[in-house]
């Protein structure tokens, strides 16, 4: 029930007025919290961003959740990587030494190799995600989810009792 | 763009985190030191009434118990109210910055109201000069653990000779019978060889021929050379069965050498049984060095680990925070590893600049001490830590403990020094080894103790002197066995008993050693009794081993003994045949000769008379 529910959410995310850059964002900041150790200075920082700016809460939290799961796999590649970025760079020790005793940025905890390590790599995705999210929603809603609708499968489970079921259980609770 | 009821949510959530901040702030702190205490002590920590003031960076507390991981029903120390100023702005950069921290109200060895003990988790820092450390202190457990103290009563009483050969398989009862054996058939060989030899069918033919020649019917000398030729024949045959006989007499005597020599091993083997047998029972062998480390060695190294798990602490944060390249670590998951950047012009992460202590212990010896530099990186302010406490009272009790923590040098260094006097022993044990079980009724104390560790080297000497000794003799604590009786005998008339412990170490070489005016007396009493007791089960193991060797001896040496005599009885027989018939030989050709000689003889006189005849 609960797996048929996020996917319902999902749809209904595609579908619904929010724009395709809203979910996009909603998407890369889910997606840093996610994959960032979740007591850290900067998700702070993130979360007011999505609190301030009229991004899609519902794909935010449906991207923290699922990029928790990737940042337990990817841990270790994010210690190694945060090890080489705070100790290979020759040029870089002299900046970090400076924002090491920069109050309030000393408090991120910078300097620990998975904070940097997811944290960085969350940057560099940052990008390809948002300009991918974007374009996805925008494919869905114009060729895919016509498609679906006119599907069988689609038209059977809406007929069905048990997805009466949930509408009247999410009505409710809306 | 801006979504309005967010903002005014974020301004609510703000609000609200300052709130409960302002209220639980107290309660979190407290908490987060007291299980950050815990953990780095392995016994609980704990801190009541707490007040934290964020903007007056000012944290104090009503008191603080710190439990003896050793014992957790005691505290190591309490204190009173104390209070601290930090420094704000250093606050921000997460960096911790005290002037002077007083405490007050120092009391040690307080009861605690419940048991302080908590399950041990911290970790040992395995990494660079502190794993020199941990290895010493592994060292050290390892030198009390293999002492053998705990097989030193039970090898003697529960010595069981029987189920000891049970289990060794005595080897030289199979080698003595392959000797039988290997015996038995050369014996059965030469047996063989003597008998279906042709020795008596010679002897008879050299006989039968030499006896066929009969002088008496030889009348001229024309049958002389025939006879002459038969007789250098037997002489020839005669020869010839000599040298067969040596030939065979030299083989038998060779094997008979061959069998003594195996046979004269029989003890050899025995004697390897025994050793064997030895080192299985592990019968202790008594020296003063075992026992002085048997009876205060575990208490020492007790005391020895506490100190060297500070040292270990305090290198494994310099090391943290003093190498420039941090070697990369296996951290659990989302840990991490936090990676140090110094920069000489800022602030260090922690300080601690005075620390000024003073209180007072249960027996009313007063404690004042003070601690400089607790800092987290040296560098900072290129002088090492330094903490010197003292105490006295009006009884005579007298300490003074010094340490340095010196980070700076390309080593770094530990300097401990402690010295104690007058402190009361009454009512405490020296050891907790069986060996000295005793309680003190009364008794004063002096320990002199210094350390030096330097990198991977350490050098520490203890000395303990305890004086004007009465030991506990009650009725309930009667000699159970024989090692009791010896030690309470001994300990009846001692009043001073000294104990120098040395340790040295470089790398993983380590040598720990104990020594004490005890040690004399009690090994030399030990000695005398137990080492008759020892010498008796040595003796019954041997006596086992020879009775169950014997069997197999007997029948070795009967086999040698019989077969060796009846095989050179019959050698020896042969041997004298061989040289009658030698001689017999010898003898027929004399005769021949002198036959031949007469028989000229008597021709040359009747030639003679011939031509005397007119």
């Amino acid at each position: 029930m609960f797996g048929f529910e996020i996917l319902a959410k999902l749809f209904k995310i595609l579908r619904s007025g929010s724009s395709p850059a809203q979910i996009a964002w909603g998407f890369n900041f889910g997606m840093i919290i996610g994959l960032t150790p979740l007591m850290s200075l900067h998700n702070l920082l993130i979360l007011i961003l999505v609190i301030v700016f009229n991004v899609n809460l519902s794909v935010v939290f449906f991207s923290i959740a699922l990029f928790s799961g990737f940042a337990y796999l990817l841990d270790p590649l994010f210690h190694n990587f945060g090890y080489y970025l705070l100790t290979a760079p020759e040029f870089l020790q002299g900046f970090y030494t400076a924002i090491y005793n920069i109050p309030l940025i000393a408090l991120s905890n910078f300097n620990n190799t998975v904070v940097i390590g997811s944290f960085i790599s969350s940057l560099l995705l940052l990008t390809p995600f948002f300009f991918g999210v974007k374009s996805f929603v925008v494919v869905y809603r114009e060729k895919i989810d016509p498609k679906l609708e006119k599907l069988k499968i689609v038209k059977i489970v809406k007929s069905s009792k048990i997805y009466g079921f949930y509408e009247k259980i999410r009505d409710w609770r809306d | 763009m801006f979504r309005t009821k967010g903002l005014i949510g974020l301004v609510i959530f703000a609000a609200l985190v300052i709130a409960i901040l302002l209220i639980f702030t107290d309660k979190w702190l407290e908490s987060k030191i007291e299980e950050i205490g815990t953990d780095s002590n392995e016994a609980l920590v704990e801190i009541d009434g707490l007040d934290f003031s964020i903007f007056g960076a000012h944290l104090k507390w009503n008191r603080l118990q710190v439990t003896d991981s050793d014992s957790t029903m005691l505290n190591s120390f309490e204190t009173g109210k104390c209070a601290f100023d930090m420094e704000f702005f250093p606050l921000l950069s997460g960096k911790v910055i005290i002037e002077n921290f007083q405490i007050s109200g120092v009391k040690t060895g307080t009861k605690r109201a419940y048991d302080g003990a908590v399950k041990k988790t911290r970790q040992q820092n395995t990494k660079g000069e502190s794993s020199f450390i941990s290895g010493t202190m592994d060292r050290l457990n390892s030198e009390i653990a293999n002492l053998p103290q705990y097989r030193f009563a039970a090898a003697v009483t529960k010595f069981n000779v029987d189920s000891l050969i049970a289990i060794l398989d005595l080897r030289s009862p199979k080698m003595i019978d392959s000797v039988r054996i290997a015996a038995q058939e050369k014996y059965s060989y030469w047996d063989k060889q003597i008998s279906d030899n042709s020795f008596e069918n010679d002897i008879r033919e050299i006989e039968s021929k030499v006896q066929t020649i009969d002088l008496n019917t030889v009348k001229s000398l024309d049958k002389i050379p025939g006879i002459l030729k038969n007789i250098q024949q037997i002489k020839t045959q005669s020869d010839s069965l000599t040298r067969k006989f040596e030939s065979t007499r030299n083989m038998f005597n060779n094997d008979l050498a061959f069998i003594q020599s195996s046979y004269s091993n029989i003890d050899e083997w025995i004697e390897e049984d025994y050793q064997r047998a030895m080192s299985m029972a592990k019968l202790p062998e008594f020296n003063a060095q075992s026992l002085a480390k048997i009876i205060f060695g575990p208490s020492i190294i007790n005391k020895v680990n506490t100190y060297l798990g500070y040292v270990e602490t305090a290198r494994g944060y310099s090391e943290e925070f003093s190498s420039t390249q941090p070697k990369e670590e296996k951290p659990p998951r989302f840990k991490g590893q936090d990676i140090y950047f110094y920069n000489q012009y800022a602030r260090p992460d922690f300080w601690i600049k005075n620390i000024e202590l003073s209180g007072e212990t249960q027996k009313q010896v007063k404690v004042s001490g003070i601690v400089k530099d607790i800092i987290s990186d040296q560098r900072f302010i290129n002088r090492p830590t330094n903490v010197k406490i003292e105490a006295d009272s009006k009884d005579g009790i007298d300490m003074l403990l010094t340490a340095v923590f010196n980070y700076l040098g390309e080593k770094p260094q530990e300097i401990l020094t402690l010295n104690y006097s007058g402190f009361s022993l009454n009512n405490t044990k020296l050891s907790d080894s069986k060996f000295l079980p005793n309680n003190i009724r009364e008794g004063v104390g002096i320990i002199d103790a210094n350390f030096d560790i330097q990198g991977s080297e350490i050098i520490g000497n203890i000395g303990f002197k305890a004086d004007n000794l009465k030991f506990d003799f009650d009725e309930g604590m009667k000699a159970e066995n024989k090692f009791e009786e010896i030690i309470q005998e001994m300990i009846t008339d001692i009043r001073l008993i000294t104990v120098e412990a040395t340790i040295r170490g470089v790398g993983n070489d380590l040598k720990f050693t104990v020594n004490s005016n005890i040690d004399k007396l009690l090994s030399d009493k030990l000695n005398s009794i137990i080492g008759r007791e020892i010498n008796d089960a040595k003796q019954k193991l041997m006596s086992k081993i020879n009775a169950e060797v014997a069997k197999y001896k007997e029948a070795a040496e009967k086999v040698v003994r019989e077969k060796e005599t009846e095989l050179k009885t019959k050698v020896e027989k042969y041997q004298t045949i061989v040289q009658e018939k030698v001689k017999l030989v010898e003898a027929k050709k004399k005769e021949v000769e002198d036959k031949k000689k007469k028989i000229e003889d008597e021709a040359k006189g009747n030639m003679l008379n011939i031509f005397k005849k007119p």
